[in-house]
């Protein structure tokens, strides 16, 4: 990697770091637009559970990736 | 059918192992080796102190209640960790440079070092920890009854009560053993951290194992594992509210806030970098954690009797399946939950009371300071060893008041939300520059108020401290202060309740506070520190070079951190400054450090104060040279404000003494010339009124009659001259002439002044040659005036016998001067200055034939006509100058 595109990497890793938690609540938050505004709605635990867990996995993916990104340019001094 | 003896020797085998671990670590730790031990791994599973007994069994009681709801506990911490680069990596890194052993530091020391904050939010974590721990106690008791319950041989032999007495002192001794053998918190806990590492990998493992003989024992696969959630009782998940965020946010909060998690997560960090691998690897736990609450709860619900307790589901599937393999480790997965919480929030608690609640008081009541007193090292290390000793004591008091019941339960979120008070203290502390210690403290006491009252009292049991009435009417009758509905607002959920109005109110008057006071400059460095922590290695706060032996100091610094370390510590400075030994000069990067390494044992604001007491008057801090420079400054200012006035003072009293002074010559002048004036015309009107009485006389001769007769007139005439003098003068000085410009040469206006003046005598007057080039542009009568005057008053006054005026004329830039210079005398020096005022003469009265107004009157013509006449000595007799422009 060229020497001069280091610091924009090493900000877009940091604001990457600071968008993925806002990307966690809108995924964790937006069970509440399920219901149409109406709390009588329900929905099966089984597919919202499926939902949660997937949300829940691809944030430790992301969170992996990430984490793996800012140790790199470590490895490469 | 299980033996409850065998359980109760595989548990007393697992504590075992727990020590023995512990006991290798520290010794390996000790060593300098195992790199291992300090890996982010270990970091990560350090962290699951987090899940306690509480959401090792109650998260299934929770599912089987609410369903999904009960993810929120886990997405909460998720949450703090993948947002890590906003706070976690800020706290740590604030946490390392600052040396901070407790959220109570963090607190105490953000805010100027404050012992007041420090102890608030100390009470704050025992008054929430204390239900908490009761929690784990009940949990373990209860769980062994279980198995006392299927093993009816083991009831005799064993009561809830004894049970948890044992479990107590049991947690008490591994706590004291292994959480207090050093005292500097960077040194940290190795053993702790191995052991809790261990119980997290055991309680992991139980309900994973729990979970899979579920799913794929009892339910028959994933497949069937989702039918048969879609036919049970939490088949229906309604769609999440309030309670969905606002629970989500309230474990996030805790997450940061109670004390053991800001342990692990602060205190015990030993690399900031183990952040990005807990960032991704610590929700993963959670998630697995997680995985099978749900199924296990399910299948709970379908399989078990109704009525059955479902926050022991997790043992009761196992045991009556007939799994007793899987059910002790369940046992020891649930154990492993409620200690390793235990000890760790004893550690942390234990830390907190003896830095921020015993070694304040404790200084305060030696009152000599660090240097005299006995061992510092001692009664820090006792006092925690009491006071953890006593958390435990407090723990299983509360459970046996609470009577174990299900009260207890609903313990888990009250602490959460009792703790998260600490939260806008905490956030405000690290990212605003303008929170200040008024404004912490009043958030602190307004939130921790709203707490208790909306949630802690009304917990406790209808009764006990809030009487039914007041929960039904509010306090003193007043409708709106109800607990479960502050402000008349009825239908929200009692925790969502609670958390909301306390936190905002909290939030407020934190806010408020910080905005209405000032903060001391202590405080303003340290948030300036805190603020920047992540942009810089950190500022001093410079300890003056100052006279405190630097023996002493080592005495004091044996005491905390005992000898072998405060001799290093000591020995590294020296060399540092190049000299030889231990003693190294007390300069203030060397006080500091030494401040920074006791901070990690007594916190920073003992740390501060124990030096403060030490180095003494001869320091000075930074906040003692600012009121210093405070109070200085103000003197300054007073003195020049005094100054400035006294300069005025003056300045007036001279323009004072001038007006007076102007006023008086005034007076003095105004007299005079009243009495000069009536003198000039008493004299004439003298003879004339004698004369004329003369001339009554009838006997006397024509001759004699006419003799008089010219008298009379002559001295009229004199009179008129005075009077008509005067006119002019008075005319003059008012500025009230009217000139006649006109342009003629010099020779014309001296002719016409020679002719006039001319009244016979020998004076001889020479005429400047060049009298008939110079043209003039003036007033010329007036001018003539001056020169005649200037001409008859040689004629009076010059005593030579051959009188001669040399008049000398030249053109000086623009202006003309005209020079009148006789033979005579001249005028003497003392009265060169007085020639020229009104009714001056210098020679006697006779001889003048006028009243003295000549000079006067030329000097104010010469005024009039824009130039100057002036006595001009040293030129052998009387000499004036006129000097008038050209033009005008």
């Amino acid at each position: 990697m060229a020497e001069s595109a280091q610091p924009s990497r090493k900000r877009r890793l940091q604001e990457t770091a600071v968008a993925l938690p806002a990307l966690g609540a809108v995924f964790v938050g937006l069970p509440i637009l399920w219901g149409g505004g109406d709390e009588s709605n329900a929905v099966a635990t089984s597919n919202a559970a499926i939902y949660l867990f997937s949300v829940w996995v691809g944030m430790i993916v992301l969170a992996f990736a990430l984490s793996w990104a800012f140790r790199r340019p470590k490895a490469e001094d | 059918m299980l033996s409850f003896d065998v359980l109760i020797v595989a548990s007393v085998a697992y504590v075992i192992v727990l020590f023995a671990v512990a006991f290798l670590a520290e010794r390996a730790s000790d060593r300098g080796g195992a790199k291992w031990m300090r890996s982010p791994i270990i970091y990560t599973l350090s962290l699951s102190v987090y899940c306690t007994a509480w959401t090792f069994y109650g998260a299934v009681g929770f599912a089987a209640r609410s369903g999904l709801e009960f993810v929120t506990i886990y997405l909460g911490p998720t949450g703090v960790l993948i947002g890590w680069w906003l706070i976690l990596r800020r706290l740590v890194r604030i946490g390392r440079a600052e040396r901070i052993t407790s959220i109570a530091d963090l607190i105490s020391s953000r805010f100027g070092k404050s012992a007041l904050l420090g102890g608030i939010v100390t009470v704050l974590a025992v008054v929430g920890t204390t239900p908490y721990i009761a929690l784990q106690l009940q949990s373990v008791t209860l769980s062994l009854s279980v198995f006392a319950a299927a093993d009816p041989t083991a009831v005799i032999r064993t009561s809830p009560n004894s049970t948890a007495l044992w479990v107590a002192v049991g947690l008490a001794v591994f706590t004291i053993i292994f959480g207090t053998r050093n005292l500097d918190s960077s040194e940290r806990h190795s053993g702790v951290v191995m052991a809790i590492a261990v119980e997290a990998v055991v309680k992991l493992l139980a309900l994973l194992a729990v979970g899979a003989f579920v799913v794929w024992g009892l339910a028959g696969g994933v497949g069937n594992m989702l039918a048969m959630i879609d036919t049970s009782p939490i088949a229906e998940w309604s769609v999440p509210n309030s309670r969905w965020i606002g629970l989500t946010f309230l474990s996030a909060a805790a997450f940061l806030c109670l004390p053991r998690m800001f342990h692990v997560l602060v205190v015990e960090n030993s690399d900031e970098s183990h952040l990005l691998t807990a960032s991704w690897a610590f929700p993963l736990y959670l998630l697995l954690m997680s995985l099978f609450v749900v199924p296990i709860a399910v299948v709970g619900l379908n399989m078990l009797p109704e009525g059955a307790n479902p926050d022991l589901f997790v043992l009761t599937l196992p045991i009556t399946q007939g799994q007793n393999g899987l059910a002790v480790l369940a046992f020891l997965g649930g154990f492993s939950s409620a200690t390793s919480m235990v000890i760790v929030a004893a550690i942390a608690l234990s830390t907190m009371v003896s830095n921020h609640l015993v070694a304040p008081v404790w200084l305060r009541s030696t009152g000599e300071g660090a240097t005299v007193s006995g061992d510092l090292r001692n009664v820090v290390l006792m006092s925690r060893r009491v006071t953890i000793a006593v958390i435990l004591g407090l723990g299983y008091l509360y459970y046996r008041l609470s009577g174990g019941g299900a009260a207890l339960a609903a313990m888990g979120l009250i602490s959460f939300a009792g703790v998260a008070q600490v939260l806008p203290a905490m956030l405000g502390g690290i990212y605003w520059r303008g929170a200040t210690r008024i404004g912490a403290a009043a958030g602190f006491v307004v939130g921790f108020t709203l707490w208790a009252y909306t949630m802690l009292l009304p917990s406790v049991g209808v009764g006990t401290i809030l009487s039914a009435s007041v929960l039904e009417q509010g306090l003193m009758g007043w409708h709106w202060l109800r607990p479960r509905a502050l402000f008349g607002i009825d239908g929200l959920d009692p925790v969502i309740h609670a958390v909301f109005w306390s936190l905002l109110f909290n939030t407020g008057a934190f806010v408020a506070g910080s905005i209405l006071s000032t903060p001391s400059p202590l405080e303003r460095m340290q948030a300036s520190q805190f603020i920047t922590a992540l942009d810089q290695g950190g500022i001093s706060r410079s300890w003056k070079h100052g006279v405190a032996e630097a023996e002493d100091l080592l005495l004091m610094a044996q005491r905390i951190l005992g000898a072998t370390e405060a001799q290093r510590l000591f020995r590294a400075h020296a060399v540092e400054q190049g000299k030889s030994g231990y003693l190294p000069t007390p300069t203030p990067t060397f006080l500091e450090g030494l401040e920074r390494a006791l901070s990690g044992s007594v916190g920073s604001a003992t740390a501060h104060a124990m030096i403060g007491q030490m180095v003494g008057g001869a320091s000075v801090s930074v906040e003692d040279l600012m009121a210093v420079a405070d109070e200085t400054a103000q003197i300054m200012e007073y003195s020049n404000r005094l100054e400035a006035k006294s300069e005025e003072l003056t300045n007036t009293a001279d323009q004072l003494r001038d007006a007076n002074l102007k006023l008086v010559q005034l007076s003095h002048q105004k007299d005079a010339f009243l009495s000069q004036i009536s003198h000039e015309l008493r004299t004439p009107m003298t003879s004339i009124r004698s004369f004329s009485e003369i001339l009554q006389d009838n006997a006397l001769s024509p001759s004699d009659r006419v003799k008089y007769a010219t008298i009379i007139s002559g001295e009229t005439q004199r009179l008129t001259r005075l009077l008509d003098d005067l006119l002019d003068l008075s005319v003059l000085e008012n500025g009230q002439v009217t000139l006649d410009i006109e342009t003629g040469t010099l020779a014309q206006v001296l002719d016409r002044a020679m002719t006039a003046a001319d009244f016979g005598g020998a004076l001889e007057i020479k005429r400047p040659r060049n009298a008939d080039t110079i043209l003039l542009t003036t007033d010329l009568e007036r001018l003539g005036q001056v020169m005649i005057n200037l001409i008859s008053n040689t004629r009076k006054y010059c005593v030579n016998k051959r009188p001669v005026l040399k008049i000398r004329a030249r053109l000086s830039g623009p202006d003309v001067e005209l020079d009148f210079i006789d033979n005579g005398e001249g005028v003497p020096s003392t009265h060169r200055q007085m020639i020229f005022e009104k009714f001056a003469r210098i020679s006697d009265e006779a001889k003048a034939g006028s009243a003295g107004l000549g000079l006067a009157i030329c000097r104010e013509i010469m005024t009039n006509l824009g130039g100057s006449i002036e006595y001009l000595p040293g030129q052998g007799g009387a000499a004036f100058r006129l000097r008038l422009p050209q033009n005008p």
